[in-house]
């Protein structure tokens, strides 16, 4: 290889996503993850990870994401089941 | 950071930064529960065959799986058991550091798909470093980064979204016949996302998908027959028919392509069918027998009538249920479509879980060698019972190997030409050998027929290991490790000079040559040009000019004890490759 990080003969030059940071989504509330408090990262992502059951009957969903410049926003419906937020970056 | 290491890939991205803890592979989910297919069989239910819930409900297999491990932050992986296999993850569960996920998805019932469990490395309770290499801390003193447990490789991400609607086109109808009768609910809806990565059977996926509805149809009316005194009176009748199928937003990743298109499969499957009648009158009607299927149940409710179909859904000492929530429709509705999600692509071989079984299935399937036998019981058995005028009555599939019937108790459909039992080994049905009709008489019903038509049957154990013949269970004298692939077929068609589908190990000697050679064919071609890699006979392994090692496995006196042509004595073998 040409330039990069090699270790004991092999390249770490290819794309993975760090862990960021994660917590709870939690109802009625909105969670945010300030962009500019981690300036190496440009690439963004959310992944939600249900902790419990969803109740079909009950008509439950899954949270949604808001992003803009400044921040990553996980939004929580009133009719949501439990969730985490993983946010990874790169 | 203030100080610290960070480094960026050929993409200009952060890669490794000691701020930030890699994501790492933990550990492989296990099956929790046997896959099933919930149907709705309370009051006024009506019988749904194996084949309707396939071909007129789409209805997948849930199924569970588990894995112990401390932390808050796992993201599960799935690798498709099949090329174009449609799967979606329906819940994921967490009590304590037990994970539990409930999965759909489709072909047969030993077809479930693996999970891999990935998380951050700060989360495991203790690494093993290299003698030598890289350690990276945070400035927690935590591992965020080594060289032994490699970071999660990212070959691709996509956003996705579910389709707007699970069928579009015709559906059928049933009204008085509703007793036999079946809405066409399969989906005709997909989103077609491509990615950069292309699919191929080692590729690991993860994503949660949200959406989720059902499809559902009813009707009802009354009909009136003559009766009484000469006729002279009517009796008033009334129906209702109710059906549906519920469905859960899934994903399937065509090998080959770097498509992901997101779909529909169902998960729960419902019908009823009532009729009543008023007494014999003479004109007026019993309004009271309009709609009385409307009395039905919606949501969760449906559950209570499901006489423990998700039973197996509760894992040992969790006080949190695990059973999938399903739901019976009265109307079509879709809920949870419009939101995105994250699909994360990468690969499993990256991660030291390559040689497990069942990532390498480089085997083709048509090259397979069939077997038919009567005694012990070698075939594909589909029974067709239909009356003398033709009417089918029903369809029954037995599927024997070696005298043992390897689907007692699953249920097969009838036009399936493969199936998987609940360990993973996979049988597939052959060209058709023979048809026994049988004429019987019963005296409700009268004459009624029986076809039996026997097909002869491969089997590709677990691993895709396609096995020798259905006697021959001896593999004690096999050199081929347990976790490889131990290959044998085409032995037949070799002797017929053709060798296509040919993969096995062979050795002859002569009266010239009595320590004897050996050589390999793989998937149909020679494998070494060089024999002179083979000291004798007698060699169990060798590397091939391939950079690969290739192992003897275990005999095959079925074939030849030996089997002798043109002055050489041939002895056969299985092969595995590493």
């Amino acid at each position: 290889m040409s330039y990069g990080l090699s270790i004991d003969g092999f390249a770490f030059t290819y794309g993975t996503f760090s862990f960021i940071a994660s917590g709870t989504v939690s109802v009625g509330s909105q969670t945010f993850i300030s962009k500019p408090a981690h300036p190496d990262i440009t690439d963004w992502r959310v992944v939600f990870i249900p902790t419990g059951l969803r109740d079909a009957g009950e008509e439950e969903i899954r949270p949604t994401l808001l992003e803009n410049s400044y921040a990553l926003y996980a939004n929580s419906p009133s009719d949501m089941s439990p969730h985490r937020y993983i946010v990874l970056g790169r | 950071m203030s100080y610290g290491i960070k480094t960026f890939d050929d993409d200009g991205y952060v890669n490794l930064h000691s701020d930030y803890s890699s994501l790492v592979y933990i550990g492989e989910f296990t099956k929790s529960s046997d896959p099933v297919r919930p149907v709705y069989q309370g009051d006024y239910s009506i019988a749904i065959l194996d084949y309707q819930l396939r071909n007129n409900y789409d209805q997948g297999w849930l199924f569970q799986v588990k894995l112990d491990f401390d932390t808050d932050n796992m993201i599960p992986f799935y690798r498709p058991h099949f090329d174009g296999q449609e799967i979606g993850i329906v819940d994921i569960v967490n009590e304590g550091r037990t994970w539990v996920i409930n999965v759909l998805f489709n072909g047969d019932a030993g077809n479930f798909p693996r999970f891999f469990g990935f998380a951050p490395l700060k989360d495991l309770d203790s690494v093993t470093l290299s003698d030598n290499g890289l350690a990276v801390y945070d400035a927690d003193e935590n591992l965020v980064f080594t060289d032994s447990k490699r970071p999660l490789r990212i070959d691709d991400v996509l956003t996705v979204q579910h389709p707007t609607s699970i069928r579009t086109g015709a559906r059928g109808t049933c009204g008085r016949d509703g007793t036999n009768c079946h809405i066409n609910y399969t989906s005709d809806q997909s989103t077609t996302y491509t990615g950069t990565a292309t699919n191929t059977n080692s590729k690991i996926y993860h994503v949660v998908p949200s959406a989720y509805g059902g499809l559902a149809f009813e009707n009802d009316g009354t009909f009136e027959r003559s009766c009484g005194f000469l006729n002279w009176g009517d009796r008033k009748y009334a129906w209702a028919y109710r059906s549906w199928s519920s469905f859960r937003g899934t994903i399937k990743h065509p090998y080959g392509t770097a498509n992901h298109i997101t779909g529909w499969l169902g998960d729960f499957s419902g019908g009823l069918y009532q009729q009543k009648s008023g007494s014999c009158g003479y004109g007026g009607f019993l309004g009271a027998l309009l709609g009385l299927a409307a009395v039905l149940f919606t949501g969760g409710v449906g559950l209570a009538l499901l006489g423990g179909a998700l039973a197996g859904f509760v894992v040992g000492e969790l006080s949190a249920p695990t059973s999938p929530s399903l739901r019976a429709y009265e109307n079509d509705e879709i809920f949870d479509q419009n939101s995105s999600y994250e699909l994360l692509v990468t690969d499993a071989t990256y991660y030291d879980i390559a040689a497990a079984n069942g990532i390498d299935d480089s085997i083709n399937y048509e090259d397979l060698t069939y077997y038919y036998n009567t005694n012990p019981k070698t075939y594909w058995l589909n029974s067709s019972v239909e009356f003398a005028a033709g009417t089918n009555i029903g369809t029954t599939i037995e599927i024997y190997w070696n005298g043992a019937l390897v689907n007692a108790g699953a249920t097969v459909g009838e036009f399936a030409t493969s199936f998987t039992v609940g360990n993973g080994d996979t049988y597939i049905r052959g060209a058709l050998e023979d048809t026994v009709v049988t004429t019987t008489y019963n005296e409700i019903i009268g004459n009624f027929l029986t076809f039996a038509d026997k097909y002869k049957i491969a089997r590709v154990a677990y691993g895709q290991e396609p096995s020798g013949d259905a006697s021959d269970d001896d593999d004690s004298d096999s050199n081929v490790p347990s976790d490889i692939p131990e290959l044998y077929a085409g032995v037949a068609e070799w002797k017929s000079t053709s060798f296509s589908g040919s993969s096995f190990w062979g050795v002859y000697t002569s009266s010239t040559n009595t320590a004897g050679t050996a050589f390999v064919i793989y998937n149909g071609q020679f494998t070494f040009l060089d024999f002179g890699n083979f000291s004798n006979g007698d060699t169990t392994s060798i590397t091939g000019s391939d950079g690969r090692t290739y192992y003897r496995g275990a005999s095959h006196p079925e074939d030849g004890n030996p089997y002798t042509v043109n002055g050489l004595d041939y002895l056969f073998y299985g092969v595995g490759r590493e």
